[in-house]
């Protein structure tokens, strides 16, 4: 007997049974990476108990199992975030470029220190660890993961204010 | 400068089914659906073809399809977009202008190694565009049943699923990602068994780079002969290099294995500002870097690199002028590593924190000769003691920095500042 | 195939890996993630070793062998990959040894100092890691940890529930619960023994010896039927704790969490010290002289309205020597069955029920059939078994219960059926999921305690055994204590003496048999709110009754108000003797620590009594009787086949029964806090959907003339039929009733 108590709306559930369908019918952990990132978005970019507790629980699983995943994977969140992630890449190439500029322009311009979110919660300044893929468009950053490349603290200046201005 | 991979990527709509077929894309496939060639030769073709990994690993791909373990069972295939080596930015190029040709390479593999399903698992932050398009690229291939349930009516049954990540490095070492697919940790696993013998659900699998897989259809479409003559001396083939760094225009190149370095770098226009090119590491951020006059006459292939102490990798060439201040290179790839290490494995979850805290402790000035000394010790201590490559990855740039600049870590823990600056 | 370890040849079997050969000829290896009994990881690296050929030394645990390897387990090569293991691993490892518990046994002590260096080269800050809350039993100092991940795996593969889990990742990857839950595996201690380091710790141990002053005794489990092996470990005459010892036919190299902690209740204050008698109205301290006397007196004036109730938790020699004196005595009416109510099964049970196949065949069989058990709660060691069976051999395992019960292997079918519909089952199985067994498999059947429980308990046993010899399957009888086996063998039932030598004349009699004229009650370490089929009826007869004589190590309300004379019975630990565990063993345990006060081993008091008796023996005596009556015993199967019986009648009255919770099921164990706390702190009543009572619901039950208000958490279930289910923790539970009866609710 297992709790099968989750607080997922209709939808919420249709799409984790999608998810669910991609695997052979006795492996629903796999499903567990798709499922959060879906629900992490639902729930304002961050995950919390109730949450991976549902999913456990939805996928007939111990909870133990979504927390390790949820723990191990830099994109999930454990705590709220600001409404607009932004992931400057600061890897090797970028950083040949001159990221570390691009960190601290925003740093300034949002007055947050890398890993934090503004007051307003608009932005929120990920500490990327990963190189994330665009070297040769470096420096770089992904807005609510999207890429803008080549950036200069101007271009930085625009991308924000039309996102604040959203 | 050889277009394969990146075939459409000047084309418009280049994501688009219409695009692809218009460039006679899919038609390897309906040969091999059709039984034009038969099944028992694609192997063949492919490893006469001279193809190899092109994630990093360079294993011949022919040869790691013959292994999968032939006895009647469920077998799988994953294609690996985890783009994720620092330097490496090709197969993002693939998936968003060129994914059938990534699905047919899948189609073409699974069908090869006898797999019904074929994942595609791509790293999270492909999330906001790769992930699109190549969702969309699968369902316009259902549409057209070159994938799903009795492919061009004849009775075989294929799947394409499209995976997405969450954000970890790690995950692009084989072993590790068909964890992170059973929903796990992406920690890698020992080997043996090899996946091709126990690999995803413990089910034979073969897991392939997604500029591998999108190679096939034009090996295919074109003989393993032609592949083989497109590249230079005893390096068969092409490879997708991602120029980037300190370039006048850095760009992702397809051209012949074995193209001169200073090929490429003409290719980019030149060095930054035209200084004076001081280092490369030319195969993502965990191979050995060397010196830009050891590097600038090397054909760009497997054998002339392991010549001069490096590795073609990923293809991901990071170029650096005089100005770079290679201790600070090197303590943001040690930061790196210590921040992707899984953590299962003792020296690499210890090791790779020992050094990112040393680099860190020399580049404010607090470092001695002797942190130079341990450096290379932990390094040592690190490499060839690990489950996977990720230790070697953080071991090998140390170790390499530290012969090839010395003086400069020297200049840096005696003056407390940077020598370029 | 040989393979060479420093140049010496040793031969090795295909597929074996170089830690098992070396492991085999006591080679040592430094180890910390690898356990024979655990999947293989390979994540510690301090088994490194050098394989020639090969550019980096290699994991000797993962390592398969090949034929003419030659592995070198010393020399520079090996000796410079482990000491660089070590160093990475001391490195976060606080120095905290003088205030670990585990100095003294650590592993990562032992392995650094044959193979780590004398100081280390790491200058930097120590990782420090704030502790988890996982319960009452384990507890954590996280910050010693090295990620062996044995805990992890252990909770996975063995335990069969994963509750430690591996979070975080790289420098930063903590072993945890869900946000700290408490662990609820009945297997979770092990992970104390498993820890290479002090960071999974035993908190009944914590901080209260040394390891290198501890006395180590070797002992058989006394809370269940398995008789799992046990080394106690002492200090002063105090258990320090408790840890399996490794037996291959039983216990492996676990415990369950009953055994690992069920000392706790040993110094509980409610512990009798002295003898007792009865003096205008109070009991007051007396010697065991005046104790012999007055029951030598009541039992001569008593003879024949004498009723004996005798724990089956008693040693063969108490319960030997027990039915000696009172049979000699001229009183026939004894008996180990208190928790049961319906007897006509006696006369066709078997001399002593068993579990009839090794715990090690349970693998090999296709089809299993539980029925009301939940082996994971009751008999933590035998779920190792079945889920083994499971995992290997994809055994398909059936449960028949009153209640959805949890178990921590994968169940094929399972139902919920109340006493009257288990009793059918078998009877119609072409309707039921019993019609896919086949007889030319192999099956087994394995009947829980509390089905001796029952009130059609005759009709059950019937019925499955007729079944059971239908599909050619085996009968596992497990029993409701650790001894029970023993007790048939030892004639302590009112039928058949020692040896299951018939007494024709005491035919389908028990102890219940002679109410209400019983004017002298003994009762042998059995608590009356607890251990009796209902315990108002055992309380009335003690009300009625003209003499009361208890032997006991705990003092109850009931023993304090109705008992005349009280012998100060020493528990187990404090006592020799030997068990008959399901698997008809006689395994021997020996005396860990002098008894408490005045109490003393059952087996000296019964010498006393019966030297006052005149019956001449003395323990060498009785072992040589014990010897002469197992050798002699001839034990057939277990089927217990009925000629004649009636079927229950369907009435449609609400029946309630009680859930068995093993870890409050003898004396000793309702005083463990820690485990009970943590692993039965989930009282619950569980009522028929139809009869719409809300959780908030307030609810008394009506049992013949007595009226019960039970305070619990409600639940409702849809199966069985008019059928309510109570799970109540002994220690704790208030007054509860009988274990299965009619019942109203208002």
């Amino acid at each position: 007997m297992t709790d099968s108590k989750h607080i997922f709306s209709e939808n919420m559930s249709k799409e984790i049974d999608l998810i669910r369908s991609k695997f052979p019918k006795d492996k629903s952990k796999s499903a567990i990476i798709e499922s959060l990132l879906i629900i992490q978005h639902d729930n304002n970019g961050f995950l919390n108990d109730e949450l991976i507790t549902s999913l456990a629980n939805y996928l007939s699983i111990q909870k133990i199992d979504v927390y390790e995943v949820a723990t191990f994977y830099s994109m999930f969140n454990l705590k709220p975030i600001g409404k607009n992630i932004i992931s400057v890449c600061t890897n090797i190439s970028c950083m040949l470029r001159n990221s570390d500029g691009i960190v601290s322009h925003i740093e300034k311009r949002l007055k947050i220190k890398i890993g934090e979110s503004t007051k307003d919660n608009k932005f929120y300044l990920k500490d990327e660890m990963e190189c994330l893929a665009a070297c040769n468009g470096a420096p770089m950053m992904q807005v609510n993961h999207i890429n803008y490349e080549n950036l200069t603290t101007e271009k930085v200046d625009k991308i924000l204010d039309e996102i604040a201005n959203d | 400068m050889t277009n394969l991979c990146t075939s459409t990527f000047s084309l418009k709509n280049p994501s688009s089914i219409e695009t692809y077929l218009s460039q006679d894309g899919y038609s390897s496939w309906k040969k091999i659906i059709s039984g034009e060639i038969p099944k028992s030769e694609v192997i063949t073709i492919i490893k006469e073809s001279g193809l190899r990994g092109k994630g990093g690993a360079g294993f011949s791909t022919g040869l790691k399809w013959s292994f999968i373990n032939s006895s009647d069972q469920q077998k799988y295939l994953v294609c690996n977009s985890d783009e994720s080596e620092p330097g490496t930015c090709k197969d993002r190029d693939i998936l968003r202008y060129n994914p059938h040709a990534v699905i047919e390479g899948m189609l073409i593999a699974s069908y090869a190694i006898g797999a019904s399903v074929g994942y595609n698992y791509l790293r999270g932050e492909f999330i906001g565009d790769q992930w699109v398009v190549f969702n969309k690229a699968v369902k316009e291939a259902y549409e057209y049943n070159f994938i799903g349930k009795n492919i061009l009516k004849s009775n075989l049954c294929i799947e394409i699923v499209p995976l997405i990540g969450a954000g970890a490095y790690i995950v692009g070492e084989e072993t590790a990602m068909l964890e992170s697919i059973e929903g796990k940790r992406g920690m890698p696993r020992i080997k043996p068994p090899f996946p091709a013998v126990q690999g995803l659900y413990g089910k034979p699998t073969i897991i392939n780079n997604t500029e591998t897989l999108a190679t096939v259809p034009y090996i295919i479409k074109n003989g393993s002969e032609w592949y083989k003559n497109l590249g230079v001396n005893d390096s068969d083939g092409v490879k997708m290099f991602c120029m980037s760094g300190h370039l006048n225009k850095p760009s992702v190149i397809e051209a012949p294995l074995g193209v001169l370095f200073s090929k490429l770098l003409d290719e980019c226009k030149g060095v930054l500002d035209d200084k004076k090119l001081k280092a490369v590491i030319p195969g993502g951020s965990s191979v050995p870097v060397v010196k830009g006059e050891d590097i600038m006459e090397t054909p760009m292939d497997y054998e002339s690199l392991m010549k001069i102490g490096t590795m073609l990798g990923s293809g991901g060439i990071i170029v650096m002028d005089e100005s770079t201040c290679m201790v600070s290179v090197l303590e943001r790839i040690s930061r790196f590593y210590y921040a992707e290490s899984c953590g299962q494995c003792t020296p690499c979850r210890e090791g790779t924190g020992w050094l990112y805290k040393t680099l860190v402790k020399i580049r404010s000035g607090n470092g001695d000769q002797s942190d130079l000394d341990l450096l290379n010790k932990v390094a040592t201590q690190i490499e060839g003691h690990c489950i996977c490559a990720l230790g070697d990855a953080a071991a090998m740039p140390v170790i390499s920095f530290l012969k090839h600049f010395w003086t400069e870590f020297e200049y840096y823990v005696d003056k407390k500042q940077s020598m370029v600056i | 195939m040989d393979i060479y370890i420093n140049n010496n040849k040793y031969q090795a079997l295909d597929d074996e890996t170089i830690i098992q050969v070396a492991d085999r000829h006591d080679i040592h290896i430094p180890r910390f993630c690898y356990h024979k009994r655990l999947s293989i990881v390979a994540s510690c690296r301090m088994c490194l070793v050098e394989v020639e050929g090969a550019k980096y030394p290699q994991p000797a645990c993962s390592t398969i062998v090949r034929d003419g390897m030659k592995v070198n387990t010393v020399g520079s090569v090996t000796e410079d990959a482990q000491k660089s293991t070590m160093e990475f691993l001391l490195i976060n490892h606080p120095l905290d040894c003088p205030v670990c518990d585990q100095a003294g046994e650590c592993e990562l002590q032992d392995i650094s100092l044959d193979h780590g260096d004398y100081k280390s080269n790491y200058k930097e800050i120590k990782r420090t890691v704030i502790d988890k809350d996982i319960g009452n039993l384990v507890t954590t100092e996280m910050t010693r940890c090295i990620h062996c991940s044995r805990c992890v795996r252990f909770g996975e593969e063995v335990a069969g529930i994963k509750e430690l889990g591996m979070t975080g990742r790289g420098e930063e990857t903590k072993i945890e619960t869900f946000v700290n839950q408490s662990l609820t595996s009945e297997l979770s201690g092990n992970v104390i023994d498993l820890c290479p380091v002090g960071a999974l710790n035993n908190n009944l141990y914590k901080y209260s010896a040394r390891t290198w002053d501890l006395k180590q005794i070797s002992s058989i489990s006394s809370n269940d039927c398995l008789g799992s092996n046990i080394y106690y470990h002492t200090y002063k005459n105090e258990i320090k704790r408790t840890v399996p010892k490794e037996n291959e036919q039983i216990n492996l190299s676990w415990l369950a969490d009953s055994d690992r902690f069920g000392h706790e209740g040993i110094e509980s204050e409610e512990r009798i010290l002295s003898p007792f008698v009865r003096s205008e109205n109070k009991l007051i301290q007396s010697d065991l002289e005046t104790l012999n006397q007055a029951v030598s007196q009541k039992m001569q004036e008593y003879t024949s309205s004498t009723t004996a109730v005798m724990s089956a938790q008693s040693s063969c020699e108490e319960m030997y020597l027990f039915q000696k004196i009172l049979r000699e005595s001229g009183i026939p009416n004894i008996d180990h069955r208190s928790k049961e109510c319906d007897f006509g099964y006696q006369d066709y049970y078997p001399i002593i029920p068993s579990f009839d196949i090794k715990l090690s065949e349970i693998e090999f069989m296709e089809n299993i059939i539980l029925v009301n058990v939940n082996i994971s709660k009751e008999f933590p060691i035998l779920s190792v078994y079945l889920r083994n069976a499971v995992k290997q051999n994809s055994t398909n395992i059936i449960s028949l219960s009153a209640y959805e019960y949890l178990e921590n292997f994968d169940i094929s079918h399972s139902e919920t059926l109340s006493p009257k519909e288990l009793e059918k089952y078998f009877t119609t199985t072409s309707n039921n999921i019993l019609s896919n067994i086949n007889k030319d498999k192999k099956n087994l059947i394995i009947m829980g305690p509390s089905t001796t429980y029952l009130k059609n308990y005759t009709n059950i046993t019937n019925n499955i055994s007729r079944y059971a010899k239908s599909i050619n399957s085996k009968l596992s009888l497990l029993g409701d204590q650790c001894n029970t086996s023993g007790a048939w063998a030892m004639g302590v039932v009112p039928h058949r003496l020692p040896g299951g030598i018939e007494i024709a004349e005491f035919k389908n009699t028990a102890y219940l048999s002679s109410y209400p004229k019983n004017d002298l009650l003994i009762i042998y370490n059995l608590e009356p709110e607890y251990d009796f089929s209902n315990d108002t009826e055992i309380i009335d007869r003690l009300k009625n009754s003209k003499f009361n004589v208890f032997f006991s190590s705990y003092m109850t309300d009931s023993i304090n108000k109705y008992a005349d004379v009280v012998y100060p019975l020493a528990v187990q630990q404090e006592s020799h003797g030997s068990y008959i565990n399901t698997n008809k063993q006689l395994q021997v345990f020996n005396q860990v620590i002098s008894p408490r006060g005045q109490s003393k081993n059952g087996l000296e008091i019964l010498l006393g009594l019966s030297k006052r008796l005149g019956i001449n023996i003395d323990d060498e005596q009785i072992s040589k009787d014990i010897n002469e009556i197992l050798s002699k015993m001839n034990i057939k199967s277990n089927y217990i086949l009925i000629d004649t019986i009636e079927m229950t009648n369907e009435k449609n009255t609400l029946e309630k029964i009680i859930i068995r919770s093993s870890n409050s099921n003898n004396p000793t164990l309702r005083r463990c806090k820690s485990l009970l706390t943590t692993h039965d702190n989930d009282d619950f009543m569980s009522i028929p959907n139809s009869m719409k009572i809300n959780s908030e619901s307030k609810i008394t039950i009506n049992e013949s003339e007595n009226s019960f208000k039970i305070k619990a958490n409600i639940k409702v279930h849809d199966k069985p039929d008019n059928t309510i289910l109570v799970k109540m923790n002994g220690r704790y539970a208030q007054k509860i009733g009988s274990y299965n009866t009619s019942v109203d609710l208002s």
